[in-house]
């Protein structure tokens, strides 16, 4: 790699600008993909997580109408906004139109399911190769800027996120239709109120926004690779961009696209490794200084939600109960000396998966901070004992693992102690995205890509069954404390800050410090999950700080139901057990797994388990 | 002065974006007093709670409660030096019961070990339930906060207000929505904990019977100034107390 400061003046000078173009080149289409992802937001509050995959769709019907069918590029890109306008449609109508006013979390989840059903689709379809795009007719020349060549499509992609902002700023501010969606934005129950026809509207953002996903798609074809994996890719920087612009700005996320896409153009050729953990830091750096974005306003109002709150587990059942759970415990215990292998090593993991899940409804139920990004806290518990386990014995490192998450999850704590709802999960999705960057990256450290092998516990613990009832053990005692947790005053400040935060403050209860000892709580829990796991699997790899395991999580906690103290335990062992089921049945699990969590989300928004109690 | 008022506010001044809401705002309310705060809507009635409660940042001045700033506190630290507060709409804790409601604001007081470890079920219940008894919630302790009825509610409220026995009481529009009945009952059980303990009470009402009926001082705010402040009857004659509330000096019932 060049290192900057090694070339001479000049051609020092060269370098920054034809990189800088090269960056808002880039930032064209990450614009297109943010201002839609943004738009929608402004309007029905849904974050969209398959607005990468419109992206992508989008740049794949493009070269569908070029390659197969022969049409001209210039008439390609706009059909293909066309089509994914159409596809947002149906997604709208399909898929989220019963989902708004109820748990905000809901709407993420549908469109996620989306992204697992495109996950094994869109290779289905277009097969798993990466393809080279079509170059655009009358621009495939080149231009001299600075003593350099710059393609001349790269400075017609510059001009084009100008183009459409101006375009877009033109219709919010100068038309009927504009006009609507801004009060919208501002205060949806009143225009509501007004009686501005609500389902139309956010049918029609929701096109608007998925059209200009699908341009952005179509627009990149002739710059870059397109390849089926795109999706996840896009739609995190999408994310950042809209977090840095600020939630539902136009004019931010024009800025923030142009901040990525220029830092990420100079990071590349600089410092490649580094260059996703200084997006974040970028965007965590914002958020931390200014919460709402560069350029969003404190706190849109959101559509008031009415929320269940879970109660403490068991509470009211008695005696009954408790001989229940024992003879459950003795069952799982017994199961230990009959399993075969496999089927301790699937328990096993359900054990881990209950664990990881309750972490998570910790946050997200009973704090009532949603976290999208719980698997940063998972991953550095795993991290934590798999580099401690290379020189310590293997119970010295679990307890430094669980350490570490806690202690992690705590200093995350106190540094967006202030922050809730989309905003905080957007951050915490940075947050193990960055630790994804650094597992992945530092590879002096953690091996990188290679992981770290080789970590086995010592014996009696070596076998599956030895294995199993340790983590049987482990796991019956931390459900024991948290049910035990959940009745202190502790785990009530933190259920009165979500009723009424202002009430909680003005009564002296200590909401922030409740709220970040429930993450050092949970980031011990989640922690002792990741060690579990890396003792269960003899090794640590990147993929523990994946989305996909976040997502996993979320999943758990809503299919069980949010309400209920048991529903992540019942919605970890389902989820767990069903997926391992269908995935020996089928390679494409994922669309299978998806259409089963939308087909959910619709039937059974509440999760399997109810509060009992109504909430009480 | 200032060493004999219980609360005392100097030169208060703040505004959103180019519009002063409070312009120089001073006042003093000795110990055990009953005061109103009355002004027409927008006055900056809210903002001013706001700020004498933490919740709201002030641009400047100085707000002294038993002769300490408290100005810039947060929420939390300000009730700590004992200040209590009722929410213009009533917020109690839906998702918890009338008993636990209390039982938890009882407990903030306790070491942090404790709140951790102690289930709530097991905190001594005779304070709370005596303060129940007193705002006439003693029936409703195991009720759910959220299925009581709208004049309930605000009594639930008062009662965690006073559960800390605050020295200043803070109440936005405290009787806001009740029947004139329920009104009188309310600010009776106010003035006679204020009469017990010497509690300093600062409320906002639009009713002006209930202003005259229980404040023994009625300061009066105006686009964001202080345009009155002294005994009921002074102020209810007051030529600009009319002005701003009617728009015209003509005596009516309302004052």
């Amino acid at each position: 790699m060049i290192a900057a400061n090694a070339l001479p003046h000049a051609e020092r000078m060269d370098f920054i600008v034809i990189q800088a173009l090269n960056g808002l080149a880039g930032a064209s289409s990450l614009f297109l993909v943010a201002a839609g992802l943004s738009l929608i937001f402004g309007v029905s509050r849904v974050v969209n997580f398959a607005h990468g995959t419109v992206f992508m769709v989008g740049a794949y019907l493009a070269w569908t109408l070029i390659g197969r069918l022969g049409v001209n590029f210039w008439l390609a890109a706009p059909l293909a906004a066309l089509a994914t306008a159409a596809l947002g449609g149906a997604i709208e109508v399909l898929v989220l139109r019963r989902l708004y006013g109820r748990h905000e979390l809901l709407p993420l989840l549908a469109t996620f399911a989306l992204v697992l059903v495109a996950h094994d689709l869109v290779p289905l379809i277009w097969g798993a190769q990466d393809i080279i795009g079509p170059r655009a007719p009358g621009l495939t020349g080149a231009v001299a800027v600075a003593g350099r060549l710059l393609p001349s499509y790269d400075l017609f992609l510059i001009l084009v996120a100008p183009v459409v902002l101006a375009g877009l700023w033109l219709m919010l501010n100068r038309t009927r239709f504009g006009r609507i969606v801004r009060a919208a934005t501002e205060d949806p129950e009143m225009a509501a109120a007004l009686g501005i026809r609500q389902d139309r509207l956010f049918t029609t953002v929701f096109m608007l926004g998925c059209g200009l996903a699908g341009l952005g798609g179509a627009l990149r074809l002739p710059r870059e690779t397109l390849h089926h994996s795109l999706d996840t890719q896009v739609i995190v920087s999408a994310f950042v961009v809209v977090v840095i612009g600020g939630m539902g700005s136009l004019g931010g996320a024009f800025v923030a696209s142009a901040i990525v896409g220029v830092v990420s153009a100079f990071g590349i050729v600089v410092w490649p490794q580094g260059t996703l953990a200084m997006l974040f830091v970028i965007m965590a750096v914002v958020l931390v200084a200014r919460p709402q974005g560069l350029f969003g306003r404190p706190a849109l109002p959101g559509a008031h939600r009415p929320l269940a709150l879970p109660s403490p587990p068991l509470a009211g059942y008695g005696r009954k109960a408790e001989l229940g759970v024992l003879g459950g415990v003795a069952a799982l215990g017994a199961f230990g000396f009959v399993g075969s292998p496999f089927a301790l090593d699937v328990a096993t993991q359900a054990l881990i998966a209950v664990l990881f899940a309750v972490s998570l409804h910790l946050l997200i139920g009973w704090a009532g901070l949603i976290s999208f990004g719980h698997t940063a806290l998972f991953g550095l518990g795993a991290y934590g004992a798999a580099l401690l386990g290379q020189h310590l014995p293997f119970g010295l490192a679990m307890v430094g693992g669980v350490a570490v998450a806690a202690l992690g999850a705590a200093a995350f704590g106190v540094l967006v102690r202030r922050m809730k709802g989309v905003y905080l999960a957007m951050l915490t999705l940075a947050f193990s995205q960055l630790l994804f960057a650094t597992a992945f990256q530092w590879v002096s450290l953690t091996g990188g890509d290679n992981g770290i092998l080789g970590l086995w516990p010592d014996p009696p613990w070596d076998t599956a069954g030895g294995w199993y009832a340790l983590t049987l053990c482990l796991s019956v005692l931390c459900l024991v404390g948290l049910a035990y947790l959940y009745r202190t005053p502790f785990a009530y400040t933190l259920r009165a800050a979500q009723d009424s935060e202002a009430r909680a403050r003005a009564d002296a209860l200590p909401v922030d410090g409740s709220r970040i000892l429930a993450f050092a709580v949970s980031g011990a829990v989640a922690g002792l999950a990741g060690a579990l796991l890396v003792f269960l699997k003899g090794s640590a790899f990147p993929s523990l700080f994946a989305v996909q395991q976040s997502v996993d999580g979320l999943v758990m906690v809503l299919l069980g139901g949010i309400a209920n103290p048991l529903g992540p335990v019942a919605g970890a062992v389902a989820y767990t057990l069903g997926v391992t089921v269908i995935a020996t049945l089928t390679p494409s699990w994922h669309m299978i797994v998806g259409a089963a969590i939308l087909v959910l989300t619709q039937a059974l928004p509440g999760g399997l388990l109810r509060n009992r109690a109504g909430g009480v | 002065m200032t060493g004999l008022a219980h609360l005392s506010v100097r030169d208060l001044r703040k505004h959103y974006d180019a519009t002063l809401v409070l312009n120089e705002i001073a006042f003093d309310i000795p110990r055990g007093e009953i005061a109103a705060l009355i002004g027409p809507n927008g006055a900056g009635k809210s903002t001013l709670f706001g700020i004498l409660s933490g919740a709201l940042k002030a641009d400047g001045g100085t707000v002294l409660l038993d002769g300490e700033g408290i100005l810039g506190l947060s929420p939390e630290a300000v009730a700590r030096r004992g200040v209590g507060r009722t929410f213009q709409t009533s917020q109690p804790y839906r998702s918890l019961r009338v008993i636990d409601s209390l039982l938890l604001i009882q407990s903030g007081s306790s070491s942090a070990w404790s709140r951790l470890t102690k289930p709530l079920g097991r905190w001594p219940r005779e304070a709370v339930l005596a303060v129940l008894d007193e705002v006439g919630l003693a029936d409703l302790a195991d009720a759910p906060s959220a299925a009581l009825s709208y004049g309930d509610a605000k009594r639930l409220e008062l009662a965690m207000a006073l559960a800390r026995s605050p020295s200043l009481l803070l109440m936005d529009e405290p009787t806001a929505g009740m029947a004139p009945g329920e009104r009188v009952a309310f600010m009776e059980l106010v003035r006679q904990r204020s009469a017990e303990r010497g509690m300093t009470v600062l409320f906002t009402e639009h009713d002006m019977a209930t202003v005259f009926g229980f404040a023994a001082r009625v300061l009066v705010l105006d686009r964001g100034r202080m345009i009155a402040d002294g005994a009921p009857e002074t102020v209810r004659a007051d030529a600009e107390v009319r002005r701003a509330y009617l728009g015209t000096a003509t005596p009516t019932k309302a004052l």
